[in-house]
């Protein structure tokens, strides 16, 4: 009786003495050997899980998105984010109007002009004699249409879930915030949003641009938007210089935009020197057009 | 007459039972419970009012469940009764082959049937309580289909395992039905610059394979698209019964074939 009960004790005990042993040893290691651990400091399960995948993984929750703005149907050539550049055109054609009064507006976001997606006639033909066709084309939906403004929350889900997989994928911090601000009217959380993308992404230009349009045309803060505006003209110079993928309609449009409060507050100085960057860029129409509209004397 | 429709209705009881006795239906509405209830309560940058993804992988969950349980089920129905010589007995007693194969269907197919109604019920009850969407048309002929799919299937799965061992019809059944799900409606696009050798396994597949992605109505339940019209929904649904009719009659003759 006694046998058997020691021999649970001891088997208890060298349990217990095994798992202390494990808990000590792997609190133990990382500050034995510190930065040399394979598993990198504050890295996520999700980093463990997907490593490089995650790009490739966030890329597909965003084309999701898109699927669910087309009413569950994938359309080649028309994505939410070209609305979300659709918004920016069309605001930078209003800027470029109202500049003169100073007042700002925003576009309409419901936008569906500019796109044909008509299929070929042969292919339809094709569909309509053969029953298998018949009965697909009618029970999968393949007709063009956008998701109205007002629903625009059914893409957040896929917005947030791109932007937890891979923090480093631009377009889901911007997506999300475009959607948040033009459709949903909450410019204070798209700000946020953006915010927190630029703490995961410190060198992005992008994402500085986007919240100082926000911080100049919802929050009327001009001080706060000219802070954004340079830290994106910076950060656009700096990706050039460290030989990264500079993106010249991203710069003219932050140009733009520093132009515009440099015409506001009279400062022909600095207006010339930006009108200048912008004609060195060597692109022309558009931004650049109003740019010029700016300094005029 | 009488006795022919007892047997049937004892052949289905049987399906019943063991579907149940499983546990199966448990497991996947445990896991459908443990998925979407965290799910239906998050709020991704404090916006709430989204329900289209708690749809799209409610309706996904379905879709997967239905199929393995029918797939199982009926590639179930005869292996076993051949391995343990229980199906002696069976037709021993004033049972015709055709009424032992009609009713294991019937069995597998009303198993999987109503496996399939409970998930939707409870599917259509949470979107009513989380979403304020009360089972909608669209719904109702999503699941009508559904039992449509379900009635390929089960006839699909039940000729298989005339063919080839349970474990490999399982593979074989999950891989041609998830094959023609994903795509069957693209089959001639995706082979049309492929040699000739090719083009004429495609079109063969095309010609033979259980064509379920006709059942799937997951886009306009989620997107709200309405139903499909009333003779599209009897054209997919006599498909999936000349299907299921052919399937039996390959499985009947296969059956009288075999010597027991």
């Amino acid at each position: 009786m006694l046998i058997p009960m020691r021999a649970s004790i001891q088997s208890v005990a060298a349990t217990l003495t095994l798992a202390a042993a494990a808990l000590a040893l792997g609190q133990a290691l990382p500050f034995v050997f510190g930065g040399r651990m394979p598993r990198v400091v504050g890295s996520s399960l999700l980093d463990q899980l997907l490593g490089d995948a995650r790009l490739a993984v966030s890329e597909s929750l965003i084309l999701k998105a898109d699927e669910y703005y087309h009413g569950g149907v994938r359309v080649d050539g028309c994505t939410h984010a070209d609305h979300d550049h659709e918004h920016d055109h069309d605001h930078e054609h209003e800027q470029e109007q109202e500049a003169d009064s100073g007042a700002h507006a925003d576009s309409d976001p419901d936008s569906e002009g500019g796109h044909d997606h008509e299929a070929g006639a042969s292919h339809a033909e094709r569909r309509r004699h053969h029953p298998w066709r018949w009965i697909n084309a009618h029970i999968h939906i393949s007709e063009h249409r956008h998701l109205a403004s007002n629903r625009s929350q059914e893409l957040m889900p896929w917005y947030w879930a791109a932007a937890r997989v891979d923090p480093g994928n631009l377009d889901a911090w911007l997506l999300a915030a475009d959607a948040i601000n033009h459709d949903l009217g909450n410019p204070a959380e798209a700000l946020r949003i953006l915010q927190v993308g630029i703490r995961h992404n410190p060198g992005s230009a992008e994402l500085e641009l986007d919240a100082a349009r926000i911080q100049l045309n919802s929050f009327r803060d001009i001080p706060a938007a000219r802070a954004s505006l340079e830290r994106a003209h910076t950060k656009w110079k700096q990706a050039r210089e460290t030989g990264k993928d500079a993106d010249g309609h991203l710069k003219m449009r932050i140009l733009f935009y520093l132009c515009h409060l440099a015409k506001q507050r009279d400062d022909t100085a600095v207006l010339i020197r930006y009108a200048d960057e912008a004609r060195d860029l060597g692109i022309t129409g558009g931004a650049y057009d109003a740019i010029l509209k700016l300094a005029e004397p | 007459m009488n006795a022919c429709l007892r047997q049937l209705a004892a052949l289905c009881g049987l399906s019943l039972r063991e579907l149940f006795r499983r546990k199966d239906v448990w497991v996947v509405l445990a896991l459908g419970l443990l998925i979407l209830a965290p799910l239906a309560e998050l709020k991704p940058y404090g916006i709430g009012g989204a329900s289209r993804h708690l749809h799209e992988i409610a309706l996904l969950l379905i879709w997967v469940a239905s199929a393995f349980i029918a797939i199982g089920v009926a590639g179930r129905q005869f292996p076993p009764e051949f391995e343990h010589r229980t199906i002696h007995p069976m037709l021993a007693k004033p049972a015709s082959r055709t009424t032992l194969l009609v009713g294991k269907y019937l069995g597998a197919w009303s198993a999987s049937a109503l496996a399939t109604g409970s998930f939707y019920l409870l599917y259509g009850l949470f979107a009513g309580v989380k979403m304020d969407l009360w089972f909608p048309p669209v719904f109702i002929q999503a699941f009508v289909l559904h039992v449509g799919f379900l009635t390929v299937v089960t006839a699909f799965s039940m000729l298989g395992s005339f063919c080839v061992t349970p474990a490999a019809n399982l593979t074989v059944s999950g891989i041609v039905v998830g094959g023609m799900f994903a795509f069957g409606e693209h089959l001639e696009e995706m082979t049309a610059g492929h040699p000739a050798p090719i083009r004429a396994l495609a079109w063969l597949a095309d010609a033979i394979a259980p064509h379920v992605e006709f059942f799937d109505l997951r886009r306009r339940v989620i997107h709200e698209w309405g139903p499909v019209g009333a003779d599209v929904a009897a054209a997919v649904m006599l498909y999936a019964v000349v299907y299921a009719v052919a399937c039996l009659a390959i499985t009947g003759w296969l059956f009288r074939r075999r010597t027991c």
